[in-house]
């Protein structure tokens, strides 16, 4: 990939501590978020935000409730603009282009940044329909197209041999962990780029939880993901890279390892240590 | 009481078992000094026994450290404190065990030569000031300290080399002359270990390898 000289210098603010660290092996960037910024009305609630996040990596955004990191999560697919009174400024390219312009579908960016929310929110349809629609949506009418988007969808979402035998039933008789893999498999079924989570794992037990990090790990290998969590020991145990915020701002930007064992910032030692309050 | 505010003052507990093994085995140092100069056996006896003290002690340490890393989940600083902890420990215990040791020959064997016997005492109290300085340097954080105390350990190791090498002998008895050698050795590896503690409080502090 060839890198604009703008575009460095936007590495090298995101990254400063990145760049030291001799371990970090830096794939290509798929977001990048220049000197952005956003306002609830008066509400300043991002500030200056740069970051950027890469190829086949899980990232993990950190931080006490109201810091900005699901706002932050909700920028990069735009989903944020349905609150009323959001205003932003700044960048936020997605492999290059800049997602906040005029001129960007945002139906096609949702289609390349999938998401997957806290609480399982599969419809209230049959297992295939609620894998096979997103797919349908873009056109794709062929039963066996159909067939196999969802049989591969939901063997990413490693859950195929769970539900193969029972596709037509209702998404709802499954259990919450089971819920939350088919509502993965319906984000992957569109192919997308990248995937979101906001607290995917938040409402589940210790057994499925276990299941969904496992199915990070596998999906990381063809998907970039970013991970909003409020378990620390998950931003440790599953991703390369963790943001902390606070107030808006993001405090560390850093491999995982370093901040949750030798943080350079005195906020981010308080808050992953528990002292912070 | 807040789970935080529970979690700092079991760190603090840790904290103090360490400084209280260090503050028997700071003890433990000058007592020695007199069973080597005064050729006490008794008090060498008693040296022995009271090495089930500071291994009592060690236990709790581990223990405590098992217990605070199971039910609290530590990271960054309070994770290196704990692991620091277990490794202090340890080498508090081998510096109780050397003690021993030393003990031990004491009450087979009494030394005579003067130069020996105040090269060997010298020994044991540059190791009781490294080790009581190491434990200032773990109270009041102090980097610059724990890096002195590190270097410290060169002035034992020298010690180390003239007893077992220079022309000060006139032991003719070998028994002696070996007695006198292990004496030495056991008392460089107290400076090891107390070396060893310095770096463990490095890491601590840093989150580096002392290097």
């Amino acid at each position: 990939m060839i890198m604009t000289k703008e575009k460095t210098s936007a590495i090298h603010l995101a990254n400063k501590d990145l760049e030291s660290s001799p371990t970090v092996t830096q794939n290509n960037e798929i977001f990048i978020a220049k000197n952005f910024n956003l306002w609830y009305g008066e509400n300043h609630a991002l500030k200056d935000i740069n970051l950027s996040f890469h190829e086949n990596e899980i990232s993990a955004i950190i931080g006490p409730s109201g810091c900005g990191k699901s706002t932050f999560i909700k920028s990069l697919n735009r989903m944020v603009e349905m609150v009323p009174g959001v205003l932003t400024e700044g960048e936020i390219l997605y492999r290059d282009k800049n997602i906040l312009d005029k001129d960007m579908s945002v139906e096609e960016l949702r289609t390349k940044v999938g998401m997957v929310f806290q609480k399982p929110n599969p419809f209230p349809k049959s297992i295939y329909d609620n894998v096979s629609y997103g797919p349908r949506i873009h056109g794709i009418k062929d039963k066996k197209t159909l067939d196999l988007i969802v049989e591969k969808s939901l063997r990413q979402a490693a859950i195929w041999d769970e539900v193969k035998d029972r596709l037509n039933d209702n998404a709802y008789g499954l259990s919450g962990g089971q819920q939350q893999r088919i509502c993965i498999a319906r984000t992957l079924a569109v192919e997308p780029d990248i995937v979101l989570m906001d607290e995917p794992t938040s409402a589940l037990d210790p057994i499925s939880t276990i299941k969904i990090e496992d199915l990070m790990q596998e999906l990381k290998k063809e998907y970039s993901i970013i991970i909003v969590t409020h378990n620390m020991q998950q931003a440790a145990r599953v991703s390369d890279k963790t943001a902390f915020f606070y107030q808006g701002n993001v405090i560390e930007f850093n491999d995982t390892n370093i901040i949750f064992e030798n943080p350079h910032d005195k906020r981010t030692e308080d808050y992953v240590t528990g002292r912070f309050g | 009481m807040s789970a935080r505010l529970k979690f700092t003052n079991d760190l603090e507990n840790l904290r103090s078992n360490i400084y209280k093994m260090s503050k028997l085995l700071s003890l433990k140092f000058e007592e020695l000094v007199i069973v080597l100069e005064e050729n006490n056996r008794v008090l060498a006896q008693e040296l022995i026994y009271s090495d089930v003290d500071i291994n009592k002690i060690e236990i709790d340490i581990n223990d405590q450290a098992v217990s605070l890393i199971t039910q609290q989940s530590p990271v960054a600083s309070d994770l290196r404190l704990i692991i620091s902890c277990i490794k202090i420990a340890e080498d508090l215990e081998r510096i109780g065990d050397n003690i021993s040791n030393i003990a031990e020959v004491s009450r087979k064997t009494q030394i005579l030569n003067k130069q020996i016997l105040l090269r060997l005492t010298t020994m044991i109290r540059l190791a009781k000031l490294m080790l009581d300085d190491a434990m200032v340097a773990m109270k009041k954080d102090d980097l610059s300290l724990v890096n002195e105390i590190i270097e410290r350990d060169q002035d034992i190791d020298q010690i180390f080399v003239q007893v077992t090498l220079s022309d000060i002998y006139e032991e003719t008895d070998a028994f002696v002359t070996g007695q006198i050698q292990l004496t030495a050795k056991y008392l460089e590896r107290i400076g090891d270990h107390i070396e060893n503690i310095g770096e463990h409080i490095y890491f601590t502090l840093t989150g580096k390898r002392y290097k």
